[in-house]
């Protein structure tokens, strides 16, 4: 497996350290680049060890032997698995929308994936659902008119518009409600006729306070809002309680009548296979959802959070890699984050709602987590995948 | 500093132990209530409050816990899964 190889200080004497402990063999090839040295790979197909010299760091596939021989030397500070480096949305989604492949352009392979087919009938109507992000594109073409007619956006950002000039917003809120026709030629949106409530909680910078977030909370509760898809997180370590506020907000709307369910995403600390992070708050609330992403195989997405603790419970999941939607200035972007996730969640509640609006936030989120359909280790996927497809005939109450 | 004080919830159901409970906390704290609606919703103290202060908010048997209004949380980031399929 390959490893770095942190060395206590930066040396030429780095590289036949290196070299000696890697057997020997490996002979000097040459320099890639200035203050960089290639060594000769040991087999075929395997990457040539280098060394960093200025940095003072090695990369090298490395057995268990050659880790404990580097590790006793007094030169050698640290030598770590070498993890998946993930880089930040803005440049993410460029690439990530030039390499998303959509077999049937006209419908997300997310919507496939939870059960919302072409000809699935229910749309969310009559459901009312709020996104509580970075706000929303005030002109975007899928999403603008259907927000005048059939919704409501506010701002609890002091100085700033519900306008979104981060982009994350809207991308959240085009996959709870996008149209059935998209100026994209791809359907995205799980449930095209939901009532939006768009919140703005988080600056164009992509971070708030506490104190927005339970103002967006509370006013999407008081305009009726069933469902909550908060796309927001901070940092957990296990072991860490979950916040008490968050779960006494979470715990008074699952708990009202007809009461208000929250969704949250686990995390996207995680670097599978070599470590996985904690769920973290608000999601690790027990009276949230918090909702893990999966890749279009099924599979949980890398770097979605993981039950390691008594707190950080994982609910349900949702398609969560590589998810076409709104972006902010009229465009569309494929995104991935346990962030997308939770709209797919929220949409599906919408369609659920829609089938029966009497079922109270206890009896959706039950819903919900009884219909999921299994994927494995409840650590990493809750319940299972979300899915709308499957009705709620049967479901106790007076409504069908 | 801002400061979100929980108060229990057996306590912040009771309307007369709820406004006892809001004066020893604002008491403590030497606070003024920020969002009147949001504790009378939810039993939740929202108000400026001298850090120092925060341990004695604390003790106070009726408080669940009291947490800064940090400025931490931020949107779950979106990465790229190399993975993709």
């Amino acid at each position: 497996m390959r490893h770095i190889v942190v060395f206590r200080e930066p040396s030429a004497r780095n590289t036949s350290l290196l070299s000696s402990v890697l057997g020997g063999s490996e002979l000097r090839r040459g320099r890639a680049r200035d203050g960089t040295t290639l060594l000769r790979a040991r087999q075929l197909g395997c990457e040539a060890p280098r060394v960093y010299e200025r940095l003072g760091v090695a990369v090298a596939d490395l057995d268990g032997d050659q880790i404990g021989r580097l590790e006793r030397l007094d030169s050698v500070a640290a030598v770590v698995p070498n993890n998946r480096c993930f880089v930040p949305a803005s440049a993410v989604t460029v690439r990530a929308t030039r390499s998303s492949s959509r077999p049937d352009p006209a419908h997300s392979w997310c919507l496939d994936l939870i059960g919302v087919s072409p000809d699935l009938v229910r749309l969310g109507r009559g459901a009312t659902v709020a996104v509580l992000d970075t706000g929303i594109d005030l002109g975007h073409p899928d999403l603008a008119k259907r927000l005048q007619q059939n919704g409501q956006a506010v701002s609890f950002v002091p100085g700033e518009s519900v306008h979104d000039g981060h982009g994350h917003g809207t991308h959240c809120a085009g996959v709870v409600g996008g149209p059935r026709r998209s100026r994209s030629g791809t359907r995205y949106g799980v449930a095209p006729e939901v009532r939006l409530l768009v919140g703005k909680v988080l600056s164009d910078l992509g971070t708030g306070f506490t104190d927005w977030i339970l103002e967006g909370i509370d006013w999407a509760a008081a305009n009726g809002a069933r469902a909550i898809s908060l796309s927001c997180l901070s940092n957990r370590s296990a072991g860490e309680p979950h916040s008490v506020v968050y779960e006494r907000v979470a715990e008074s709307l699952l708990e009202s009548s007809p009461g208000t369910l929250l969704l949250a995403p686990t995390g996207n600390a995680s670097a599978r296979p070599w470590h996985t992070q904690p769920v973290d708050n608000p999601a690790a609330c027990p009276s949230l959802v918090a909702v893990a992403a999966v890749r279009r195989a099924r599979q949980v997405a890398s770097f979605s959070g993981r039950q390691m603790d008594e707190a950080g419970e994982v609910n349900l999941s949702a398609p969560g890699v590589g998810v076409h939607s709104a972006w902010t200035g009229g465009g569309f972007r494929s995104l991935s984050g346990t962030s997308m996730a939770v709209p797919h969640v929220a949409g599906v509640a919408a369609l659920y709602l829609e089938e029966r609006p009497s079922l109270t936030a206890l009896e959706l989120r039950r819903a919900l987590e009884s219909r999921a359909r299994p994927l494995g280790d409840a650590r990493d996927y809750g319940r299972g995948l979300v899915q709308a497809s499957a009705g709620l005939a049967g479901q106790a109450g007076p409504d069908r | 500093m801002k400061v979100h004080v929980t108060l229990r919830q057996e306590v912040a159901r009771d309307p007369v132990a709820r406004q006892a409970a809001l004066q020893r906390v604002l008491s403590a704290g030497r606070m003024t209530l920020g969002h009147p609606e949001r504790f009378e919703r939810y039993g939740i103290v929202t108000g400026e409050m001298d850090p120092e202060r925060l341990e004695s908010v604390r003790a106070i048997a009726v408080v669940l816990g009291a947490e800064l209004d940090e400025h931490t949380l931020s949107t779950a980031r979106p990465l790229i899964d190399n993975v993709h399929s």
